[in-house]
Order: C-alpha cells, then sequence, then structure tokens
C-alpha cells in the first residue's frame, strides 16, 4: 500500500476504536491513550489527537507531508463497559503486533456488533438493582421487595419502551412516573410504609452512574470541560426523575388529600 | 449492621455490573468489591462523619478495583463504576432535584450541600488513587 494512504488509513481505525470506546463510556484519558497505542504500533508517530466527551478531532502527517484530520461528533451514549474491555484488550493485542490493519478493522466491526446481555437477564437486574438499594437506603425487606416488583416494571419499560422509542428526557420522565406510580400503589395497600426509601432505590436503574462517576474521574484527571459535561449530563437526568416522580407524588396527593412526603 | 444490607450491598453491585454489561467474569468480584466499598463506609460513618467515610472507602474502593485490573488484566473502570456505585450519592442528588421540585428549599439546600460533599471526597479518593505510580500495582503482582 502506499505511504499516504497508510498514515489516513491508521488514523482511521485508531478513530473507530477511539469512537466505540468514548460512546460506551470510557474515560478521556483511557481513549486518547488507546488511540495513541493503536497508531503508534503501526507506525504512525506524529499523529494528535484531541479528544472530548463528545468529539474526537485528529490529525496526522505523512513522510510526504501530506496532512489527513478528521473530526468525528460522537453524542452521548449508553454505557457498555464490555466493549470498551474488549477494545482494551484489542489494543493490547495490537502493540504486540498480532494484527494488520485489515484484521483490526474487522475486530472493531464485530466488537461494534457485539450483542448485549439477553433482555430477561437485564431487567432481572433492573429489578434486583432496585431492590437492593431501597434496603442500603434504610429501607426494610418489605420496602425491598415493592422496590424490587416496581423495578421489574421499570426493566419492561427501560428494554421495550425508552431504549427504542424515547429521548433521554421524555424516558427519565416517565421512568420516574413508573417507578413512583408503583410505589405510591404499594404504599396505598399498606404493603409497605417507607416511601422515600422504595422510590430512592427504585429509580436508581435510571441514574446515569457510568456517566456521573466518568465526569468524576475526568476531572480528577484534570479533563475539565468533558467532566463538567459529563455531570451536567448525570444532573439533568436527575432532575427527568425527579420531575415524574413529583408530578405522580402531586397527583396521588390531591387525589387523597394531605402531602405524602 | 443487618446482614441484609451487607448481601444488598453486594447483590446490588452485581446488578449494575449486569446492567453496564460488564463481562460475566468480572461481575462477583465487582460485587465484593462494592460490598467492601459499602462494610468501610458504614463502620466509618459513627466516627468519622459522612465526608470521611466516603472519602475512606473510595480510597479502598479505587485502590481495589487497580489492583484487579492489573490482576484480571482489565480496565480499572469495570471495577471501579460498579464498586463505587453502592456509595455514590445518587439518591441524594436525586432527592435535591425533588425537593428543588416540590419547593421545599431548606430541604433542598441541606440534601444538595450534602451530596456535593459526597461527591468532592469521592473526587478527592480517586484522585489520590489515581496518582499511585503503575508499578506499585504491578510490582505486587509479580511477587
Amino acid at each position: 500500500m502506499e505511504k499516504g494512504n497508510e498514515v489516513c488509513s491508521v488514523l482511521l481505525v485508531s478513530m473507530e476504536a477511539g469512537k466505540i470506546m468514548l460512546e460506551n463510556g470510557a474515560e478521556i484519558f483511557r481513549v486518547e491513550d488507546t488511540m495513541k497505542r493503536i497508531a503508534a504500533s503501526f507506525g504512525v508517530n506524529d499523529e494528535n489527537f484531541f479528544v472530548l466527551s463528545n468529539g474526537i478531532f485528529s490529525s496526522g502527517e505523512d513522510s510526504e507531508g501530506r496532512l489527513f484530520a478528521k473530526v468525528e461528533h460522537i453524542p452521548v451514549h449508553g454505557a457498555d463497559l464490555s466493549k470498551v474491555i474488549a477494545i482494551n484488550q484489542l489494543s493490547r493485542e495490537i502493540s504486540q503486533g498480532m494484527y494488520t490493519l485489515e484484521e483490526v478493522g474487522k475486530k472493531l466491526e464485530d466488537i461494534r456488533n457485539a450483542p448485549n446481555r439477553p433482555w430477561p437477564i437485564q431487567v432481572f437486574a433492573t429489578a434486583l438493582g432496585a431492590g437492593c438499594f431501597t434496603v442500603l437506603l434504610n429501607g426494610n425487606l418489605m420496602d425491598g421487595t415493592a422496590s424490587f416488583i416496581s423495578g421489574i416494571f421499570l426493566g419492561f419499560f427501560i428494554q421495550f419502551i425508552f431504549k427504542p422509542y424515547l429521548s433521554k428526557m421524555t424516558g427519565n420522565i416517565l421512568g420516574g412516573a413508573v417507578t413512583a406510580a408503583i410505589c405510591v400503589f404499594f404504599l396505598h395497600i399498606g404493603f409497605s410504609s417507607n416511601l422515600t426509601s422504595m422510590i430512592g432505590g427504585g429509580v436508581i436503574p435510571l441514574v446515569p452512574g457510568v456517566a456521573f462517576v466518568n465526569g468524576i474521574r475526568d476531572i480528577g484527571d484534570e479533563d475539565y470541560i468533558s467532566g463538567a459535561v459529563r455531570l451536567l449530563d448525570a444532573v439533568l437526568v436527575f432532575i427527568c426523575i425527579a420531575v415524574g416522580v413529583a408530578s405522580v407524588l402531586m397527583i396521588y396527593s390531591a387525589l387523597t388529600g394531605g402531602r405524602v412526603l | 449492621m443487618r446482614p441484609e444490607v451487607i448481601l444488598a450491598s453486594f447483590f446490588g453491585t452485581v446488578a449494575f455490573a449486569i446492567l453496564y454489561d460488564i463481562p460475566s467474569r468480572y461481575c462477583l468480584v465487582a460485587g465484593l468489591n462494592g460490598m467492601t466499598g459499602w462494610i468501610v463506609y458504614s463502620l466509618l460513618t459513627p466516627a468519622a462523619g459522612e465526608m470521611g467515610a466516603i472519602f475512606v472507602s473510595t480510597l479502598v474502593i479505587a485502590l481495589f478495583s487497580r489492583y484487579l485490573a492489573v490482576l484480571m488484566k482489565c480496565p480499572e473502570i469495570a471495577f471501579l463504576v460498579a464498586g463505587i456505585f453502592p456509595i455514590v450519592p445518587g439518591a441524594g442528588i436525586y432527592w435535591t432535584a425533588y425537593y428543588l421540585m416540590a419547593g421545599q428549599m431548606s430541604q433542598a439546600a441541606a440534601t444538595g450541600t450534602g451530596a456535593l460533599k459526597t461527591c468532592l471526597a469521592m473526587v478527592l479518593g480517586i484522585a489520590v488513587i489515581h496518582e499511585l505510580p503503575q508499578w506499585f500495582f504491578s510490582g505486587r503482582k509479580k511477587r
């Protein structure tokens, strides 16, 4: 292959790797690191990568002085850490010289299209998380059970309505409303008593934990712009959930009279 | 400490490891990491206060995560995100937003500052562990 094209395709491959990592919740320094490592193991050393929480800018120059530059916009996305782990592993193998450029491209394609866990497991994990966190937030076992059941509904909602059809804001508002409605139902029939713990634990599966922890880590790594954006993203999700919960609680207290919380 | 709370911290962490698609072979370890962090946090809270307890348990979780990352050849974030989840002030931030909606400003201010202090303690804890050099972990592995 001609040398000029070589630099171009190396940078394209490392950008693709960086894109998958960033989309799925890797920290900024790790994305930059991995991209540099991939580029360096294919012999491209005079490249520059600038990574933000929602975009990658890269440029490079080949031996004949031809320039390569590309900007890629990456929307703030979900979290699929198995893909981050897979690419991290791939980059180690690349730096041991195990693959050609074409093979790396194919591997990246495979990682991008790798399936998630089947939906029953995800629904169960949502319910389990909700139940356990209710207990952690001073709920008793009855509250935990109620929250587990509301988590099942929330899991179905996330899998079949939120992920395929809804935007982030609408989905979180409705998700908070679904959880609050079910928890209020359990309170109303007298099954459990601690609404604060039930709702606090019940909405935890909606909480953007990866964005939040990554935001904190990015700020710790002095990537202030990306860290602030991720924290802002997390805070907006919190506000959406609260809007959903608050509206249901207000309707309930209007119907029954008196304040719930 | 009630035994069901310890179990809840373990299974809660595992549940979130599954939701974040952490490969199955790391999930149980991540759960143990979360459980350890939670135990440290709840044992220290009476003595050291909320902020101190969060700081120390973040130290423990981040240290374990880095050590496990070397041991299991996997980015530390897999263990850190799930492990730190039980002590993330998710509920605190969420209640702040809720009280703001409901117009209960004094409670919003109280929970809000609490959550902010917790976040600061976590940033400090993660940053401290992040500063440790890599040989500190890989050296221990060889021994």
